[in-house]
């Protein structure tokens, strides 16, 4: 028993001591001097944001809509009885900007491009297209890496932006339909508790997710040996992110709170 | 202007199977050195052990007398810029078309223009006939063939002053092989480059060859003419004449 649990502490260690050298890697290669032109970043980058951001829009939108409306009936409908009906704004904004905004666009995230990031990298490995480009002097880490944490870091932060919009926007309009108390009302409410902190926190929780997503994904592609581990890495990608983003979203809002 | 190319006492091995076992080799600059050997015989990995891909057991591998082990990844690369590499299997990046697969070392290595790295590429599809109606066309939807004439191309359109083979012409029909011979011979003349060829279609060997080798019992032997060779592979005067393989 204690040495299986010994055996999965060290794996874990294992693996984030791998993923921050990748990190690491990453971020070196960036700013490395000499290091050879790279004129397909930005049509890769495009590329990313194309299947991260731009094809998520419809989806996110959806579910931003169907989010918004639950919690403003729920909070509309309910707090009033609870004698905190003043504080509607501030539950919006707490629930809505600081949580579910960033969460649940990671989430898409994750479940769309991360897993499929992972297997088109684990793909490349094993049709040894990563030793090609290896050959050719060019590093994987700045032609597949770096793009996708570039493209994924920007389409988290708009899709949560855009999330954010959404979800109050179609949530009050929802309401005013059901309850019929005008919009404007309650839009005030939430631009009144809305703060500088709220917006920064929400960003930045948006950038370091969408930096977990790229980076467990790249790693775990990276990491494919065979055709079998193909799916196993997809599968592990979707596994390893949706963890790291639970676990430094709790950091980040005890920060939000502590600061 | 090429480098030399030195492998001394090579060793390497496949869990409990020793592959290569104590290899020596020198491509001396702008030299072609060509060698075969069985299926397994270790000639794809003697070949990524010289363009310092796999790291040997045993031994070093130097070039122009610096030792690639003790390179960092990135002096590596920096080398790499100037070696042009074919893989067995043809390696092309899946989600390139042909002519960006083409392009991809001038795009990440060099400065020249969109203008300039088109002309350059249209130059060299059009010397190794490659049609420009297959320009936009992925590489999955390539006959065989056309796969290695597209790897080929992307390792020549650098100007490369080492290149390395593997198998380059496997499943390739004889007239392109003949082709893709003359284009090699073309600008081995020209450029001087040094060629390293791992092939056991010794039809495809070519005669300007300096160094024929045969690998066998993970060592490096030479192979003498090429109708000796087929001998050292194990084959039988019979099969020799049937295939032709000799003058």
């Amino acid at each position: 028993m204690i040495k299986g649990v010994f055996s999965i502490v060290r794996g874990t260690w294992n693996m984030v001591y791998s993923m921050s050298g990748l990190l690491f890697d990453t971020l070196y290669a960036a700013v490395r001097k000499g290091r050879a032109p790279n004129l397909s970043l930005m049509s890769q980058v495009n590329r990313q944001i194309l299947y991260t951001g731009v094809e998520a829009f419809s989806l996110v939108g959806a579910i931003a809509v169907l989010c918004g409306s639950a919690i403003v009936l729920v909070a509309m409908l309910n707090m009033p009885k609870l004698g905190v009906g003043e504080y509607f704004g501030n539950i919006l904004v707490i629930v809505v900007v600081g949580e579910l905004g960033p969460f649940v666009t990671s989430l898409v995230v994750v479940g769309r491009s991360g897993s499929a990031l992972a297997a088109y990298i684990g793909t490349m490995k094993v049709s040894r297209e990563i030793d090609a480009l290896e050959m050719m002097g060019i590093d994987p880490i700045q032609f597949l890496v770096q793009p996708a944490f570039v493209g994924i870091v920007v389409s988290i932060v708009c899709l949560n932006v855009y999330f954010i919009t959404i979800a109050i926007l179609g949530g009050l309009t929802v309401a005013q339909f059901v309850t019929g108390v005008p919009l404007g009302i309650f839009f005030d409410k939430i631009l009144e508790a809305l703060q500088f902190k709220d917006i920064f926190f929400s960003l930045l929780k948006s950038v370091a997710f969408g930096l977990i997503v790229a980076l467990v994904s790249s790693w775990h592609g990276l990491n494919v040996r065979n055709v079998r581990m193909v799916p196993i890495a997809a599968l592990n990608a979707v596994v390893g992110s949706m963890f790291f983003t639970l676990a430094v979203n709790l950091m980040l809002s005890f920060a939000y709170y502590v600061l | 202007m090429p480098f030399k190319i030195e492998l001394r006492k090579i060793s390497f091995a496949r869990g409990q199977n020793t592959i290569l076992d104590g290899v020596d080799l020198t491509v001396e600059p702008g030299h072609v050195v060509v060698f075969g050997g069985r299926s397994g015989s270790g000639k794809s990995a003697l070949l990524e052990i010289c363009a310092g891909h796999l790291k040997p057991a045993g031994g070093s591998v130097l070039w122009d007398g610096e030792n690639v082990s003790a390179m960092s990844r990135y002096e590596l690369y920096d080398w790499r810029k100037s070696i042009g590499y074919v893989f067995q299997v043809h390696a092309l990046i899946a989600n390139h078309s042909v002519f960006d697969n083409i392009a991809l070392p001038l795009k990440c290595g060099t400065d020249l223009s969109g203008e300039q790295r088109k002309n350059k590429v249209l130059a060299l599809m059009d010397e190794l006939e490659i049609g420009h109606d297959i320009m936009t066309r992925f590489p999955e939807t390539l006959p065989a063939a056309q796969l290695k004439s597209v790897a080929i191309a992307r390792a020549l359109i650098n100007e490369p002053e080492v290149l390395l083979l593997d198998e380059p012409f496997s499943g390739v029909d004889p007239l392109t092989v003949n082709r893709l011979i003359s284009v090699l011979h073309g600008k081995w003349k020209k450029g001087g480059m040094s060629i390293v060829m791992a092939s056991h279609s010794l039809s495809a060997w070519p005669e300007w060859s300096a160094g024929r080798f045969v690998l066998k019992d993970g060592r490096l032997e030479p192979a003498g003419n090429a109708f000796a060779t087929v001998k050292d592979l194990g084959g039988n005067q019979r099969y020799n004449q049937r295939y032709s393989y000799a003058k």
